[in-house]
């Protein structure tokens, strides 16, 4: 699993050039049941088998692992793969997660509430990820009662959940906007739509890499399709503004472009150390070279999973050291990138 | 001790020197609230995430509440409305049904809306049921055994032994 990126990471989805990916997610509890932070260890462990057995059941070449059985590092892992939230990698509270093969279904079991169902697709395809989600929630709502009331919906254990339980976002890379200052407006936009948009890596606003991530807020007295065609209405508008912009440098300020571009290649093939913040700050000028093909030597596929593979734990995992100092890690780092950059 | 100079009351904490158009200057003393109203200084942010607005909500004193409604307490998992309030979560989803009035409210200011309007979920088939039962059902056995009720707890234990067999009977069936 350390070598490689998600598999649904290594295919580029539509407007792939400025949308990394879409996310539906859902959040469910079982019926007659406390909620996680009511219940008690036992119950919760009890709940963990029972459900990661029932989701094994269902998703096909699943795979099972109880955050019990799991190190630190390993849990980290799974977080820089997103297949957990920080929040569950962090807990110690009995759970588990069942996830699909190539990783683009993910079932928290325990975190805030006691489901939390997620499908990632590539690209800008929000209809596709709420399709398959949504057939997923169906199946494991036959198999397990959950709780819901007509009046309310589904019931969550946050009252920000309520509802639909539905929180969809979508992943963008937006050097364009961040290089020429205007995040803030988009930011604003956003928010004017009830929507929230922050940083993907890193936390509130900043973004690494310049990911950011827009979502829904809202999972209350609206329907799941009105809510995703909130975020669908300004996507369309977030990757014109940002190809407009990567045009505009380009028309007006080419040599200067290129040559950024092409010193952050440069330092990833030859540095020998090299932080996280640097290198997804190189990694994401390479991404935007690549698109705007004044860059070869390295797939797109490749660099997306870049992105994942030398996060610190990866790290850590690939050499099966639980501690590593921070110079080690930045050593690890920089010549798994060389490799990467060289191998062609 | 200088007064604030809008209301009159308050000590002035902020001393504001201000220059005119003509050049020649002069103080202002306010104390903080009117230099809030009177937009001299920003008012606290207003909530740009759910999340942040769900704290605002929780954190508002409970003057708006009233002590029956505070007082409500389900049934099943033993959380009063206040609890609630102060963690911001729910203990069991019978709370929903316990607070719904007071809810409604809370949901309008989230959401901006009181009433689902998304997918509706039927209860599962017997299958799901009888899952949820059995879970249930060990559940309250361990809740008996700890309140040291072991009569009850073994009438429950013959249930999910009941519960059980008919499970594996029919999962032979289906094989």
């Amino acid at each position: 699993m350390l070598d490689k990126g998600s598999k649904w990471l290594t295919q580029e989805g539509p407007e792939s050039d400025v949308v990394v990916s879409s996310r539906v997610r859902l959040a469910r509890n079982v019926a007659n049941f406390p909620f996680v932070t009511y219940a008690e260890a036992s119950q919760l462990e009890e709940l963990q088998a029972y459900l990661g057995e029932r989701l094994l059941s269902i998703i096909k070449d699943g795979i099972y692992l109880k955050m019990d059985d799991l190190s630190s590092v390993e849990k980290r892992v799974l977080m820089e793969r997103n297949l957990i939230s920080r929040e569950l990698s962090e807990s110690s509270i009995p759970s588990c997660v069942v996830f699909s093969e190539d990783e683009s279904v993910a079932v928290m079991v325990n975190e805030e509430d006691h489901l939390r169902i997620q499908v990632v697709v590539e690209g800008f395809s929000l209809n596709e990820a709420y399709k398959r989600v949504s057939e997923l929630d169906e199946r494991i709502g036959e198999e397990i009662e959950y709780a819901f009331s007509e009046r309310f919906g589904f019931l969550t254990a946050c009252p920000t959940n309520v509802g639909t339980g539905l929180r969809a976002s979508v992943m963008l890379h937006l050097p364009g906007l961040v290089m020429t200052r205007q995040m803030p407006k988009v930011f604003e936009t956003a928010f004017r739509l009830g929507l929230a948009a922050r940083g993907f890596h890193g936390e509130g606003t900043n973004a690494l890499g310049d990911f950011y991530q827009v979502s829904n807020q809202r999972s209350l007295g609206r329907s799941e399709v009105s809510l995703i065609d909130d975020i669908q209405s300004i996507i369309p508008q977030l990757i014109r503004y940002e190809r407009s912009v990567r045009e505009a440098l380009v028309e007006q300020t080419r040599k200067k472009l290129e040559d950024r571009i092409w010193r952050a290649y440069g330092l990833l093939s030859s540095c020998r150390l090299i932080s996280t913040e640097e290198a997804l700050d190189m990694l994401s000028l390479v991404r935007l070279g690549l698109n705007l093909r004044m860059l070869d030597g390295v797939s797109i596929s490749e660099v997306s999973q870049l992105f994942v593979l030398v996060q610190p734990a990866h790290l850590q995992r690939r050499r099966g050291r639980e501690e590593m100092s921070e110079e080690t890690r930045d050593a690890e780092r920089a010549d798994f990138i060389r490799r990467f950059f060289t191998r062609n | 001790m200088i007064l604030c100079e809008v209301c009159k009351k308050r000590v002035a904490t902020l001393h504001i020197t201000e220059i005119m158009a003509d050049g020649m200057k002069r103080m202002v003393h306010l104390c903080e609230e009117c230099a809030r109203s009177e937009g001299v200084i920003e008012a606290k942010q207003a909530p740009h995430t759910l999340q942040q607005l769900l704290q605002q909500i929780m954190e508002q004193q409970m003057g708006d509440v009233s002590e029956e409604t505070r007082k409500l307490k389900c049934p099943e998992c033993g959380i009063t409305y206040e609890e609630f309030r102060k963690r911001g979560r729910f203990g069991c989803p019978n709370d929903y049904r316990v607070f719904e009035g007071a809810l409604i409210g809370m949901f309008e200011r989230l959401h901006g809306a009181s009433k689902h309007q998304g997918r509706q979920y039927k209860k599962g088939g017997k299958g799901a049921s009888k899952a949820s039962k059995l879970l249930n059902l060990r559940q309250k056995l361990a809740d008996a055994v700890r309140r040291e009720e072991y009569e009850n707890a073994a009438k429950i234990r013959d249930e999910i032994k009941k519960l059980q067999e008919e499970e594996e009977n029919e999962s032979e069936r289906r094989e």
